[in-house]
């Protein structure tokens, strides 16, 4: 059988007209199951009582004090939308994570660029990956009760999605302005810089040297006003628990190893960021899957875990093996670009693991490693079309179909998870007086007490639960510490 | 492979191109199927909704438990627990806290506590707690029970004992 088909502009249309309907399709059921989920307990409640009283600009003015972190926009987006829901807080708050997965998966899409047949082919597998890499895990299990790493997500593919435009400035403003949002969002804004940057190094035409010499003064002036105005230092790693080797280390015991010598430990969490994308262990700097290995206790997860993204990056470097010839004479595709954003934005979100490393933290890098993984496999797949030895074509048709296989697990996996997560978050609010006590909240205000009724109630009785799953393997296969 | 191709401005061999889109097609739809049957009103891989507080207390749903309070279910009656969920001998009739106590959710136990669940053996109720081995969880104090021991002997569970320790479950 042959299918001959020519590639007239409608033709490439129907690709994209078919990629984009099967990532809003994907978004659909991703926001299926977040909508089982109720609006998190800790971290969303307490930040939603944070910002119930004063202005706008008194939230974000509050947040333009000292510490490790400046991060003025992530409260006042919780604001607008806590106005704008009006009391519907459940409804407005997962209908923006549900609205910003959609936003997600079409920007992966425009990355991509399906105006042929082959790029449309490795659209679901790149899907897959994007949502069922551990990184991107937490982006959709927690919400604060917007998700900020998903908004940077956003922010870091809207940025890559300019670099691939025609240009002018209209795309050098709004680059621009990505950066500034991105920054005021979270520290880890500062990877739409790497974008735009990387973009330009790479040949994109969408990033003038004009862009990146405006994004550039914006981050200088950023540096300047944190540091000389607003005295905002960085994050001591005496602040969290953070794994590492087998375990995890306790505050109290990382400032005991690494107060006098901090230096093996950045290298070993900045080592740890970079490996978990690329072969997915370890996790939160905790070797699980070695571990379990000489205990003789690995779950099936595990091994699908580490195989997948173990074969996966093995296509993704013998894709920049076959290329990088060409890149070293500055002969850039199109498509090389996305691996070539991946390749600077893997080190660089790394970097800003090393005072403590936490999967959601590389979600950016593991979306990008998502994209240029695509850009592999379709590489892969066009590749097996040429003249070649049988035993090749055999080998690459074995590759792609135990790489879209167990990628398709980790898809199912993540939906599995995020039933069994709605389960975990209604318990909680069930023990809501316990929590209050140990946290020693206080709810002093007849506005507070009504949101706290308002969440409560979505919780426990006015959003019906969704069915809890019998699958006895399930805890076995699909992974669930994320 | 080879012979068979889709051709658009590259080839792409149709095994290779059956290799890579089939297997996470396939995955895709598993999940649409999933979503569509429970919108329709199928529950498929679902465990049987808990019928009444001492089903959800046994499988220890505490928001389950709370809703089913706030809809009127009086926590301190007695309601039938299927088989095979305390004991596969057959239905058992107890209460919320009893159901709890048999599946060994102290944390349960004390949220039922809070929310207005009597304890009205307690004497019975700090032997079925030793009896199923969550004494240390759950001491006599707790069920307004004097201290002491009130069960001395091997772990049991189900209808042996609640016989034990004289709590009524027909």
């Amino acid at each position: 059988m042959a299918m001959d088909e020519q590639l007239p502009d409608s033709s490439s249309r129907r690709w994209e007209f078919l990629a984009y309907a099967y990532a809003t399709v994907l978004a659909g059921l991703t926001a299926y199951f977040l909508f089982g989920l109720p609006v998190q307990l800790s971290d969303s409640f307490a930040n939603l009582l944070t910002i119930q009283s004063g202005s706008l600009w008194q939230v974000f003015r509050a947040q333009l004090g000292g510490g490790g972190y400046l991060r003025p926009l992530l409260q006042t987006q919780l604001k607008v939308v806590y106005e704008l829901a009006g009391g519907h807080y459940f409804l407005w708050f997962r209908g923006v994570q549900a609205v910003q997965v959609l936003v997600c998966l079409w920007l992966c899409v425009r990355m991509l660029q399906p105006r042929r047949l082959a790029n449309l082919l490795v659209v679901p597998c790149a899907l897959a990956i994007v949502l069922g890499l551990h990184t991107f895990a937490g982006t959709i299990y927690e919400a604060f009760p917007i998700n900020t790493f998903l908004t940077l997500v956003i922010c870091c593919l809207a940025a890559a999605n300019l670099a691939r435009t025609s240009g002018g400035w209209l795309v050098d403003a709004a680059a621009a302005a990505v950066l500034v949002f991105s920054l005021l969002t979270l520290e880890t804004g500062v990877l739409v810089w790497v974008i735009l940057v990387a973009a330009r190094v790479a040949g994109a035409r969408g990033v003038s040297t004009r862009s990146v010499v405006l994004v550039t003064a914006v981050l200088a002036g950023y540096v300047a006003w944190r540091t000389l105005y607003l005295h905002v230092g960085a994050p001591g790693f005496d602040e969290r628990p953070t794994g590492f080797g087998f375990r995890v280390l306790e505050p109290s015991e990382v400032m005991a190893r690494f107060k006098d010598h901090p230096l093996p430990f950045y290298v070993y969490n900045f080592g740890s960021a970079l490996l978990t994308v690329l072969f997915g262990e370890p996790r939160g700097g905790v070797w699980r899957f070695a571990a379990g290995l000489s205990r003789g206790t690995v779950a099936p997860w595990q091994v699908i875990n580490v195989v997948s993204s173990t074969l996966t990056t093995c296509v993704l470097a013998w894709y920049i093996a076959k290329r990088a010839a060409a890149w070293a004479r500055r002969s850039i595709r199109p498509d090389d670009l996305v691996v070539v954003l991946f390749l600077a934005v893997l080190p660089a979100n790394a970097m800003l693991c090393i005072v403590y490393v936490k999967d959601v933290i590389m979600s950016p890098a593991g979306v990008f490693y998502a994209l240029a993984a695509a850009v592999a496999l379709r590489e892969l797949l066009t590749g097996t079309g040429h003249q070649r030895a049988a035993r090749s074509h055999a080998l690459a048709a074995a590759v792609l179909v135990c790489v879209s296989a167990l990628w398709g697990w980790r898809l199912l996996g993540i939906h599995y998870s995020l039933r069994a997560e709605a389960a975990k978050v209604r318990a909680e609010w069930a023990y809501e007086d316990e929590w209050e006590a140990r946290n020693r909240i206080l709810i002093s205000t007849a506005e507070g007490a009504a949101l706290k009724r308002t969440l409560l109630d979505d919780a426990i009785w006015r959003r019906p639960a969704p069915p809890r799953l019998d699958i006895g393997w399930a805890d076995q296969a699909f992974d669930q510490t994320q | 492979m080879g012979g068979s191709s889709i051709r658009s401005d590259a080839v792409v061999p149709l095994t290779a191109a059956l290799a890579l889109a089939a297997p996470v097609l396939l995955a895709f739809c598993l999940l649409l199927a999933f979503v569509v049957a429970e919108v329709a009103g199928a529950s498929p891989f679902a465990i049987d909704r808990p019928r009444n507080v001492a089903e959800t207390a046994a499988f220890g749903d505490a928001a389950g438990l709370l809703a089913l309070i706030a809809q009127g279910q009086d926590v301190n009656a007695r309601w039938e627990v299927r088989q095979d969920l305390l004991d596969s001998r057959g239905p058992q009739r107890v209460t919320a806290m009893q159901a709890a106590i048999l599946m060994r959710r102290p944390e349960v136990v004390q949220l039922l506590l809070r929310r207005g669940a009597r304890a009205g053996q307690p004497k019975e109720l700090a032997c079925l707690a030793q009896a199923v081995g969550v004494g240390r969880e759950l001491p006599p104090s707790v069920f307004n029970a004097p201290d002491g021991r009130y069960y001395d002997g091997s772990p049991l569970g189900g209808i042996d004992a609640l016989t034990r320790c004289g709590i009524p479950f027909e």
